[in-house]
Order: C-alpha cells, then sequence, then structure tokens
C-alpha cells in the first residue's frame, strides 16, 4: 500500500465537518424565524433538523475510514490515488502525461500546515488532500523533474 | 519588413449585418408587429453605426513573423499571433463569397484562455488564406532545420503531396440524412414556438387564426398536424444534405482537412497528432442498416460546436468496409481487431448488474404510474421489458480489449447504439478503477479511462466489468516503456 496523509487532517476533515454543521444549523435557525414570521409549517423545522444531524454525524464517523483509505503512491513512471470507503477508486496518472502541478491551502490547510497538491493532466485535475510542505514540495519537484519530457500539447 | 494594416474587405459591412439581424431578428420582427417604428428607427441607426465602427476600426497586417489584428472602437484590441503556435485554420465560406474568392477565416492557437476561438477575420481573399498557410508551413519548417536534420523531407511531405481522399456518395449521403435523427429537436422547436405563441404574438392574431380553425373540421386539423410533421421531417432532411454536401476528406502530409457545405463550405485542418482517439458510432437504426460513422477527437476546438472537439471524418460508411476506410486516413489504427480471448466482457454477475439497474429505474416509473392512472396505466408495464432488453444488450455490447500492444480497444453500449473507442496509449490521460461496497463480494468494478477532447475532458466509462480483467488492463496502461515513448 502507498503513502498515507499525514494525521494532521483528521483535524482538517473535522474542522471541516463542523463548519458544515454551522451551516446547517444556521439553515435551521433561518426555517425556525420563518416559522415565527411567515409561518411556515412547523414539520420543515423537524426534517431540516434530522438532515442536519444526519448529515454531521455520517461527515463525522467516517472520518476514520476516509484516512484509513485515502493514499497515494509516487513511482517512477506514475502517480497511483487511492480514495474511499464506500466507492473505492483508484486513479493512475502517468508522469508522462501531467502538465502541471498547483500546490494550494485554504485556510484549515494552512492552519495545520498543511498544502494539497494538485495533479493537471490535459484532460482533469486529480487531487491529493492535504501533505505537509517539505512533502508537498518534494513531491511537485519529483513530479516536475519526471515530466520534463517533451510536452504533447505544445507543438 | 513594414507591411501596411489592412482593412477587411467591404463585404464584410454585409456580413456584419447579416450576423447582427441573425441576433436580433426576433425583437426586430416583435417590433415590426407591434407597431413601434420609432423605436426600430433608432435600433437600426445604431446598428449601422456600430457595424461600421467595427468595420472602420477592424485592421490586420500579415507580416513574415506574425499576423496582427487591431480591434474594437471604444476597448481597442491588439492580437499577436505567431505562426509555429497556430494551430489550425479553419475557414468558412458563404456562396455569395464564392465568385469574389472571399472566405472567412478563424484562427486557433493552442492556448485556451477562454473558450472563444481566437481570432477571426470575417471576410479575406482566399489568396490571402494560402498565404498564411504557406507562413505557417515555412515557420515550421525553420524550425525543424533548427532541431532536426531532415528538414528536406518534412518540407516535402508537409507540402501538396496528397495521400489519401475520399468523397461522400450522393447515396451515401442520402442514407446519412435519412438515419439521422434531426427531426426531433426541429419538432420539439416547432412545438415550443407554437405553446409560446400566444406570450408572443398580440391576441388578435392568434384569435383570428383559431377562429380559422373552429371553421374547419376535426379530419383538416389532422391533416395540418401530419402536414407539419413531414415539414419537420423534409426540413431536417434538407438540413443534413446542406451541410455535409460534398462532404471531402483529404489527407496532406501531416494533417487531415475535411470540406462540406452547399450555402456555406467550411473547410477545416486538423493536424493528425492532435487526433486523441477515433470512434466508430453507430445509432441503433445505423446499427440495424450496418452503417457507422466515423468521428475523431481532437486536441482542439477544431469542431463544429465549440464544446468538444469531434470531427467527423466519415459521415457513413458500410460497417464491413470501415477499417480499410478508416486506415487510409489515420495510420495507427490497428490493422487487426481485438483477439477474443482477450476481449474482456461482463460475466454474468456484471449483465445482472447491468439489467438490474435499469429494472429499477423503469420501477420507479412504472409503480406510480400503475397505482396512479388505474386501466391506463398498466400500459407502462411495457417498459420494464425493454429495461431488461436494453441491460442485456449493454451486457452483451460493453467491452474492453488493447490491440497491437499499444492501443485500447473499448465498446460501448447506450440505448440499442453503441461507440466503439480506439485510443493509443500515449493518449489516456489517467485511468481510474472504482468499486463500491456493494460490488465487492461480486467482484465486480468500473473501469473510467480519461482523454482529453477539445478543451475539455472526454470520460468512457466501462461498468461492471470482472475485477481481475480491469486490473490486466490498468496494468497494461501502467507499465510505460519510457524508451518507446520518447520516439513517438
Amino acid at each position: 500500500m502507498g503513502q498515507q496523509l499525514p494525521k494532521r487532517i483528521k483535524t482538517v476533515w473535522r474542522l471541516q465537518a463542523g463548519f458544515n454543521l454551522l451551516i446547517d444549523i444556521g439553515i435551521v435557525v433561518g426555517i425556525i424565524v420563518c416559522h415565527y414570521f411567515f409561518s411556515w409549517p412547523t414539520w420543515l423545522i423537524w426534517v431540516a433538523s434530522l438532515l442536519a444531524m444526519m448529515a454531521a454525524i455520517i461527515q463525522f464517523t467516517l472520518i476514520p475510514y476516509r484516512y484509513q483509505f485515502w493514499c497515494y503512491q509516487l513511482s517512477d513512471h506514475d502517480v497511483e490515488i487511492t480514495t474511499g470507503f464506500f466507492v473505492r477508486k483508484t486513479t493512475a496518472v502517468p508522469i508522462l502525461r501531467i502538465q502541471d502541478v498547483t500546490l494550494s491551502a485554504g485556510p484549515l490547510l494552512q492552519f495545520n500546515h498543511l498544502q494539497s497538491v494538485k495533479i493537471h493532466t490535459a484532460a482533469a485535475v486529480h487531487e491529493i488532500g492535504g501533505v505537509d510542505h517539505a512533502t508537498a514540495t518534494k513531491l511537485k519537484n519529483q513530479i516536475m523533474n519526471l515530466a520534463k519530457e517533451e510536452d504533447v500539447y505544445d507543438s | 519588413m513594414t507591411v501596411k494594416a489592412k482593412h477587411l474587405h467591404p463585404l464584410a459591412l454585409i456580413v456584419f449585418l447579416a450576423e447582427e439581424v441573425k441576433t436580433w431578428w426576433l425583437l426586430l420582427l416583435l417590433g415590426a408587429i407591434n407597431g413601434l417604428w420609432w423605436v426600430l428607427l433608432a435600433a437600426i441607426c445604431l446598428g449601422l453605426f456600430l457595424i461600421v465602427g467595427r468595420y472602420a476600426t477592424m485592421t490586420y497586417t500579415i507580416t513574415t513573423n506574425e499576423i496582427v489584428i487591431k480591434s474594437g472602437m471604444f476597448n481597442k484590441k491588439q492580437h499577436h499571433l505567431t505562426y509555429p503556435k497556430i494551430q489550425t485554420f479553419q475557414t468558412k465560406q458563404w456562396f455569395f463569397m464564392k465568385p469574389l474568392h472571399l472566405v472567412s477565416l478563424k484562427i486557433e492557437t493552442s492556448a485556451h484562455v477562454d473558450n472563444q476561438a481566437d481570432a477571426s477575420l470575417p471576410v479575406i481573399t482566399v489568396k490571402e488564406v494560402r498565404e498564411l498557410e504557406r507562413l505557417k508551413q515555412n515557420s515550421h519548417s525553420k524550425m525543424n532545420d533548427n532541431s532536426e536534420s531532415t528538414p528536406k523531407t518534412a518540407v516535402s511531405q508537409s507540402a501538396e503531396t496528397q495521400q489519401a481522399q475520399y468523397q461522400i456518395k450522393w447515396r451515401d449521403l442520402n442514407l446519412y440524412a435519412l438515419t439521422s435523427f434531426s427531426v426531433v429537436p426541429i419538432l420539439a422547436g416547432v412545438l415550443a414556438i407554437y405553446s409560446n405563441l400566444d406570450d408572443v404574438l398580440p391576441d388578435h392574431y392568434i384569435n383570428q387564426i383559431f377562429s380559422r380553425f373552429s371553421q374547419q373540421t376535426a379530419t383538416v386539423i389532422v391533416f395540418d398536424v401530419v402536414c407539419l410533421i413531414l415539414l419537420a421531417i423534409v426540413a431536417a432532411y434538407m438540413l443534413i444534405i446542406q451541410r455535409y454536401y460534398h462532404f471531402t476528406i483529404v489527407h496532406q502530409g501531416s494533417q487531415l482537412t475535411t470540406r462540406k457545405g452547399f450555402f456555406q463550405t467550411s473547410r477545416v485542418t486538423v493536424r493528425l497528432n492532435r487526433i486523441q482517439s477515433v470512434v466508430y458510432v453507430q445509432s441503433w437504426l445505423r446499427r440495424l442498416l450496418h452503417l457507422t460513422t466515423v468521428q475523431a477527437l481532437v486536441a482542439a476546438n477544431a469542431s463544429d460546436n465549440e464544446e468538444s472537439g469531434d470531427v467527423v471524418i466519415m459521415p457513413v460508411v458500410q460497417t464491413k468496409d470501415v477499417r480499410y476506410q478508416t486506415r487510409r486516413f489515420i495510420n495507427w489504427l490497428p490493422s487487426k481487431e481485438v483477439v477474443p480471448t482477450s476481449w474482456r466482457q461482463a460475466n454474468a454477475h456484471g449483465r445482472w448488474a447491468l439489467i438490474r439497474n435499469r429494472l429499477l429505474v423503469a420501477a420507479i416509473v412504472v409503480i406510480p404510474t400503475c397505482i396512479l392512472w388505474r386501466p391506463y396505466g398498466l400500459l407502462s408495464l411495457i417498459l420494464l421489458p425493454v429495461a431488461w432488453g436494453l441491460g442485456a444488450y449493454v451486457g452483451k455490447t460493453n467491452g474492453l480489449g488493447v490491440t497491437e500492444n499499444h492501443i485500447l480497444v473499448a465498446q460501448v453500449g447506450r440505448l440499442f447504439g453503441k461507440k466503439r473507442y480506439y485510443m493509443p496509449k500515449t493518449n489516456i490521460q489517467s485511468m481510474r478503477i472504482s468499486q463500491s461496497v456493494f460490488m465487492r463480494h461480486t467482484g465486480l468494478v468500473h473501469l473510467e479511462i480519461r482523454l482529453r477532447s477539445g478543451n475539455s475532458e472526454l470520460l468512457v466509462e466501462n461498468r461492471y466489468l470482472p475485477k481481475r480483467d480491469t486490473q490486466t488492463i490498468y496494468n497494461w496502461y501502467r507499465q510505460t516503456d519510457v524508451a518507446k515513448e520518447s520516439i513517438q
């Protein structure tokens, strides 16, 4: 099996799930307000809060599985990314097909000193969810070094 | 070398006018019906001013290194295009441009800033297009001079050596038009206009029409409807004949050129090394008649519609001749089909999964219909065998295989039709195996293959295949023989 993401990514995912929960709570509060002012039906509140609860529970319980099954592997000629518990996906991207690599980090990733590595081919983008700065730079350098071969899309 | 900036041919004024009318005709018509003459006059004046302004500010300069296009009245733009970076020249020629030897030109580079065509010159002479093509060829041979030691052969190859040509026969064109389904959108369009009539037209027109209809008997109305449908069919037929009239494809050096059209002759040149994949397409009707359409997926916006990159190579050809005919133009296509023993297909589990999914979808429609509309709703039960048939067909049709060690062949069935993709390994951008929890015990997986087409991606998905077979293909894809690739 390949390389796993750093443990800290779980914190990021928990925070993300937390934020999603906050947004859901906001929606429920909005519905309650509407209930008072525009007399929206009561069952709407119950349905919305039930959905919010379910979403939050599912997101939080899945985090360990998501962590367990997310891994990547860099070999001499390709990058392989495996994700998912319910739907397990294994993707192979040959290095020669890679056009460029982007390192990016939103506030949550930055706070945990992580970066996500996005691999662009001529067709699509594949992402390695979050690795620490040193690994990200190493990955980027490795991939770019291997991908120095001529570019098929540049005439 | 100093070259003077030139204006377009004055005919461009008419082309611009036609474009404006094409965009605004509905509003103009509405204005005319509702009698807003002053507003119309003001709009026409403004339109004419804009057209003349656009013509006056648009100039182009052809030098030995680049072409410069200046345009814009308020927002001035200057577009520099160097010849080596230009991907394709596309020309379109309306019938009225023919005697004057004029065409409209679209220039495509590989940069994709937005989805628009990179640069266009609405009306220029054929001579100038030839000149541009020559300059581009020269720039290439110059590049070859620097990088490779065999400039002579490159030039002579890319020059006028015509290697293969195909022109559609009248009979084939007829078949193509008759077996295409474009009647459906035209009918839909007619219906949409009809249902919106009362919003668009003023009331007294509608009343007039309805009073005329109400005086007639039901048979006359049915007759009218039948006439309308027949008219739509004839219109669709003529439209396709018009579009593919004298379809010709020429293989010349390193590029393919297609030419087609009656009122508007359009000409597209595609470099062979831009072709990502070749697809044989059959709708169910064409499958019954043993006819196939051949398309090429191209990594540039060379196609008719801007979104996808498929260029029709052969509108219609007998299925048994497909391989021979296509190989004349695209030489990397395999000479042999995949050997049956290495053709990988769904097993019994997979076939059942495909049938089951379609039955489920059908059931969602059928069950409520049967319950809600008691006697006649039962007719919807007929959907169940159809769904079963679709699933069984797809299970039988879907398949994967590798031939000549570097070409992946994938066949995907849909609605009793099928598409067969020929993908060289070097053009497959990535490959993904996915398996849901429920598929684990049966050992089935989906395989997703990503290709580039136009400016975006194309996903070829083969569902419910045995894991072991798919893994073989996946491993074949992962083992790269670097030496071989660097030669190509």
